[in-house]
């Protein structure tokens, strides 16, 4: 903190590089926004294929955000208090989803838990319950995918937190629960706020293990990415009308967020 | 260990760009000497235009044929923008017309064959399905392609021809994925062609349905070279539409005429 100097000027490279960097994420955009329908928008819009994939996204999204959170922030919190053995292969585990192609996760999930899925099959033969093409089959799909970002971003900062407040708390008789409660999950608010968004992100743009596991169905289980897909091949003016709406409704969380994401402590 | 170190990083800098600048340009540069054909063609031909292509390959040992599978939607989209392709085969009228039209396909397209729209089902049929009917059940799992497709525009226009409105639970963008799915027992039924059945006749078969009633519908597959002057395109359409191409194609279940 202290040695911290101001740079006079910065170097050209890497101001050059950083701008470069720049136009490279604008440019698609950019190319996306001149191929808009202004005329047609609204119809576009309007229309039932993009109004049922729009709250159907918005619902499995943020469901699996919560799922994801829920599930998500113990087992961060195991990963960075709880000494395990094997831990290292559990958190690549966790993390293998996020690198993996999603369309391959979705694969994995249809062994799985399809109809004649190892586990899916006997849940079918005892109930007739079938997660692929239903919306469970997409929440699943979703929390798949999009929990491990929770995950990392959450246990960094449980690892990046003074363990001492959680100490007095404890040596205050604070149970260990109530510490939890009380103390840590405070602490962490913004990066927790940063992980929920991250996954409800990351959940809102899936695709690839959607599709492969559960199927696309207007009204059902076509998702605002899948709606995309479709209407490239049928309506392009369609689907560039609903990837303009994927890139607003995804701008404007992330910029409404901004503060509590980028600065941190 | 500090002044150790970053030589020797920076000698793996540089090894990693010039392995990918080679990559890259190997890859770019491609072929060689062997004339290349590139072939875009409908998921459904698969199975069809790989046979096609190594026979093609056989009887042209200087040729070498690239094969591009997608729904014919996709493929339009490839073609408009600008993909390098050097032969097209649509797995309907529409949409060569379509392309004729926006300039994308010079050649003279020639019908190379059809494939009849059957309701198929796994081979051990768990949903017991032996009408058409049968796909309104809202028990079973029924797959149809997505419209826009040529299969799945096909579909629909078949029962909504015969009044039926199926109870679908999924809508896939290529007529191989529903086939898969289906052979996967992932579904109980669902619209696909002749020749899918034929391709996974292990896993499939088709419903018998009653000509009299259904009448059968058919999607006709043309082929066309890109540009018209371009001897390598010109060979291999003569090819397919000749007496090995057909036997090739009656093989995996398309009707020849």
């Amino acid at each position: 903190m202290t040695t911290r100097r101001r740079l006079r000027r910065p170097p050209w490279v890497l101001v050059t590089l950083a701008a470069l960097a720049v136009v490279f994420f604008t440019l698609p955009l950019v190319g996306l926004v001149g191929r808009v329908p202004w005329a047609r928008l609204g119809t576009v819009l309007t229309s039932s294929v993009v109004r049922e994939a729009l709250a159907l996204s918005l619902l499995t999204s943020i469901v699996a955000a919560l799922i994801s959170a829920v599930l998500g922030v113990p087992l961060a919190w195991v990963l960075a208090r709880v000494e395990l053995p094997g831990r290292s292969v559990i958190r690549a585990l966790v993390t293998l989803p996020m690198v993996l192609p999603p369309v391959v996760g979705g694969a994995a999930l249809l062994f799985a838990f399809g109809r004649r899925g190892t586990f899916g099959g006997p849940l079918y033969d005892a109930t007739s319950f079938v997660l692929p093409f239903s919306i469970w089959g997409v929440i699943v799909a979703n929390v798949f995918v999009a929990m491990p970002f929770l995950v990392v971003t959450v246990e960094g900062a449980l690892r990046g937190l003074d363990e001492r407040y959680e100490d007095a708390a404890a040596s205050l008789g604070a149970s260990p629960l109530g510490v939890f409660r009380r103390v840590t999950l405070p602490m962490i608010g913004p990066s927790l706020t940063a992980g929920v968004t991250l996954a409800w992100a990351r959940a809102l743009g899936e695709f690839g293990a959607t599709v492969t596991f559960a199927g696309n169905l207007p009204g059902r289980t076509q998702t605002l990415p899948l709606a995309v897909f479709v209407e490239l091949e049928r309506d392009r003016d369609a689907a560039v009308a609903i990837s303009l709406v994927l890139v607003a409704v995804s701008l404007i969380v992330l910029v409404a967020l901004r503060d509590r994401w980028w600065r941190r402590s | 260990m500090r002044g150790d170190s970053e030589p020797v990083l920076r000698g793996h800098w540089f090894v990693a760009v010039a392995v990918s600048a080679l990559v890259l340009a190997s890859v770019s540069c491609g072929g060689g000497d062997e004339d290349v054909v590139d072939v875009f063609a409908a998921a459904s031909l698969t199975d069809a235009f790989t046979d096609l292509a190594a026979a093609f390959e056989r009887a042209h040992p200087d040729s070498e044929v690239r094969l591009n599978f997608a729904g014919t939607s996709t493929l339009r989209e490839q073609l408009l923008d600008g993909a390098d392709a050097d032969v097209f085969v649509s797995a309907n009228m529409a949409i060569m017309d379509e392309l004729i039209a926006e300039g994308a396909v010079a050649g003279q397209p020639q019908v190379m064959a059809s494939n009849t729209l059957v309701l198929a089902v796994p081979i051990d049929d768990p949903g017991r399905v032996d009408d058409l009917s049968d796909v309104s059940r809202p028990e079973l799992l029924i797959g149809v392609c997505a419209r826009g497709v040529p299969c799945g525009d096909l579909a629909h226009r078949f029962l909504e021809l015969h009044d039926v409105t199926p109870e679908v639970d999924t809508e896939e963008p290529d007529v191989r994925s529903l086939a898969r799915r289906l052979a996967d027992r992932e579904l109980d039924a669902a619209l696909i062609y002749r020749s899918d059945v034929v391709a996974d006749h292990d896993h499939l078969r088709a419903v018998r349905l009653d000509p009299d009633r259904y009448e059968p519908l058919e999607s006709r597959y043309p082929i066309a070279a890109i540009d018209r002057d371009d001897p390598g395109a010109a060979e291999f359409v003569d090819f397919v539409l000749g007496p090995e191409g057909r036997s090739v194609l009656e093989q995996w279940g398309f009707t020849v005429r």
